[in-house]
């Protein structure tokens, strides 16, 4: 059976939230949303979701931080993330892909490269969490 | 004839006091001025009160000399000068009194007034010179500092300002197309027009903060730049929806002519997108409604480069503005104001961008026909791209002198995946003047220019980069790099040198590769 993708949005501007939901619901993912890193953190560990957006300038615990938990617990480490930042230098970037982020996307971002990151992200996470667990994807 | 009011003479004779007092009083005309301190510690001290204008130094002083108490009194900063007075002369005293800072030595038997007068005048003039360049020196000092500080500041300005714009950006941007996409419903036409405008100038304000971080960047001196052989092809299919768009919203016609079999370039294609977009955005306008725009791509083999042009059928532009517009060209890093100034920070970046990747830009006019703006990049044909570096060092305004060749290999075999990871390594640490070129799938070549001779500077920097990335690094460690450094050749004298030198690596390369 086909089951939604399950994106868990973090970002500390409840509008940015609000618009990628609508915009993501459109694109026929389920949303989870956390306000702040941490709230972030202790989502991505009880919801597990396909796949986290994650910004990277957040107050309290900021999104590398964020990002280099998520590696270290079990339960997150293998779930896809694409940051979606303001910060457009080049060391944050390399910073992020080099702490495992799939993807980095600009603010502000185009909706279909966005929608595309995600969806390649997630693919490749499902693919492997299949190949991990049963062994039986072909 | 001199405004020399206080003199203390250090000796501890007093027959010698009597007599420079006398010499001093004929000198002078007055006997007033002499102050005497009879031991090496009552003259030390008397300096340090700093009241007299001129120190005349006894060299014998018992246990310690004068000389010693030269060096005491200007490591302490006395401002005045000293006069070491000695028994008898010698290159030696001579040098030795230079070298502990004083401004000059007599010979006791040998002062006469007019000798003294004159040595005394000399010194107190030599003292007034080093004063004031060192005042001087000081002053450039203290500007320089707030320069420097002035300029962090306003890069650090530049970025935070750029970062803090793009979340409200983002914000408009994220509704608009809400809006525009019909999520919540459906739009008419004229609705849908009015959303696509506040798109469109969303993406306008939103390149404009990309140029003024790329040049404040540049500026600094930090705007990373990452040159390959790249597929025109490519980079045209890459900017072409963001064209296309643009077009769209000014209601100018716009089509793409691309030569056939266009050969490689060298560039970073993210760059050259930027320019073509920058020029794209300014063809629109002047074509206007109505108007039309072509974005063509040519190859000229006589100069070895490709020429990006985007010609407009707009109302062109007088030969006085054309030349402002050059003018403006020139001026990046000027009057911001003055140079942007209906022509956005566009076309003051894409010269630097242009030549970031040693080509150039170009427009031509003419009233009544249009106007083409145009950028050429090299093909990507190594020992020409790095002969255009040679040829003209000053376009990645480095100032380098040297041009040092560093081979980097890898020993893992050609398809390996990690060898891509290796590219990224070496492209992120090369300076935006150093040139990278990949001999074959697992080997490179950089060719490093240097302000002094010898290239281990910039292998010694990848080598620690390299075991930085590995310590940093999740996923599989980075592959040791063997980096071996080829030699350093002058600018200015051995360039053919070098490029003979080059042109045999890639023969020989090009050779083993079949």
């Amino acid at each position: 059976m086909h089951r939604k993708p399950h994106v868990l949005l973090i970002d500390d501007d409840r509008e940015i939230l609000r618009g990628l939901s609508i915009r993501l619901r459109a694109a026929g993912y389920a949303i989870s949303v956390a306000h702040g890193g941490e709230t972030g953190l202790a989502a991505a560990g009880e919801i597990r979701p396909d796949v986290i957006l994650l910004d990277l300038r957040m107050p309290v615990m900021d999104g590398f931080a964020v990002l280099s938990r998520l590696r270290e617990q079990d339960r997150t480490k293998a779930i896809p993330v694409v940051v979606l930042s303001a910060n457009t230098a080049e060391k944050a970037r390399r910073r992020a892909l080099d702490l495992g982020a799939e993807y980095f996307l600009e603010k502000p971002y185009d909706p279909k490269t966005l929608i595309q990151a995600l969806r390649t992200a997630s693919d490749r996470s499902a693919t492997s969490t299949a190949n991990f667990e049963t062994g039986k994807m072909e | 004839m001199s405004d020399v009011e206080r003199i203390l003479l250090i000796d501890d004779d007093e027959d010698d006091f009597v007599l420079v007092r006398e010499l001093l009083s004929e000198a002078f005309g007055g006997a007033r001025m002499l102050d005497w301190a009879s031991s090496w510690d009552d003259g030390l001290e008397a300096i340090g009160r700093r009241a007299h204008h001129v120190y005349l130094v006894d060299y014998r002083l018992g246990e310690r000399d004068g000389l010693e108490l030269a060096r005491e009194a200007v490591a302490a900063g006395c401002p005045a000068p000293i006069i070491l007075l000695t028994g008898q002369g010698s290159r030696e005293i001579d040098l030795e009194a230079t070298e502990a800072g004083a401004a000059d030595y007599l010979v006791k038997g040998e002062i006469t007034a007019p000798l003294l007068e004159r040595a005394i005048r000399y010194a107190l003039a030599h003292q007034q010179f080093l004063r004031s360049e060192l005042e001087a020196n000081e002053a450039l000092r203290k500007t320089n500092e707030k320069l420097t500080q002035f300029y962090r500041t306003a890069h650090q300005f530049v970025d935070n300002v750029s970062h803090e714009f793009r979340t409200p950006l983002t914000v408009i941007r994220e509704f608009a197309s809400i809006l525009q996409d019909g999520l919540t419903g459906d739009m008419n036409d004229e609705q849908q027009e009015y959303i696509g405008i506040i798109v469109s100038r969303v993406d306008d304000l939103t390149f404009m903060i990309n140029d003024m971080l790329d040049i404040s960047k540049l500026e600094a001196g930090l705007l990373g730049v990452s040159r390959k052989g790249c597929q025109v092809a490519e980079i045209i299919r890459h900017v072409k929806p963001t064209l296309d768009r643009k077009a769209a919203a000014s209601r100018c016609g716009f089509d793409v002519s691309i030569d056939r079999g266009l050969p490689q370039i060298y560039c970073d294609p993210e760059k050259i997108g930027r320019v073509i977009l920058n020029f794209a955005v300014n063809a629109f306008k002047f074509a206007g409604e109505g108007g039309h725009t072509t974005l063509w791509v040519r190859h000229r083999p006589d100069r070895s480069e490709v020429v990006f042009g985007l010609t407009d059928n707009g109302p062109g532009i007088a030969p006085e503005n054309l030349m402002a517009i050059f003018e403006r060209f020139r001026q990046v890093g000027g009057n911001a104001r003055a140079s942007t100034k209906g022509f956005g920070l566009g076309l003051n970046i894409a010269k630097e961008l242009a030549h970031l990747n040693l080509g150039e830009i170009f427009v031509e006019s003419e009233l009544g026909q249009g106007s083409t703006f145009g950028l050429t990049a090299p093909v990507a044909d190594p020992p020409e791209v790095l002969g255009r570096l040679l040829r003209r060092p000053e376009l990645l305004r480095d100032g380098s002198t040297f041009v040092s060749l560093i081979f980097a290999t890898v020993g893992l075999p050609e398809d390996a995946p990690l060898l891509e990871e290796v590219e990224r390594f070496l492209q992120y640490h090369l300076r935006a003047s150093d040139l990278l070129f990949r001999t074959r799938q697992n080997a490179w070549v950089i060719a490093a220019p240097s302000i002094e001779q010898g290239g281990p500077g910039m292998r010694d920097r990848l080598e620690m980069a390299h075991s930085e990335a590995n310590r940093n690094r999740p996923g599989d460690a980075l592959p040791a790099i063997i980096l071996d450094v080829g030699g350093t050749w002058r600018i200015s004298d051995q360039a053919g040198e070098l490029i003979d030198y080059f042109r045999d690596v890639f023969g020989v390369h090009a050779a083993c590769h079949g």
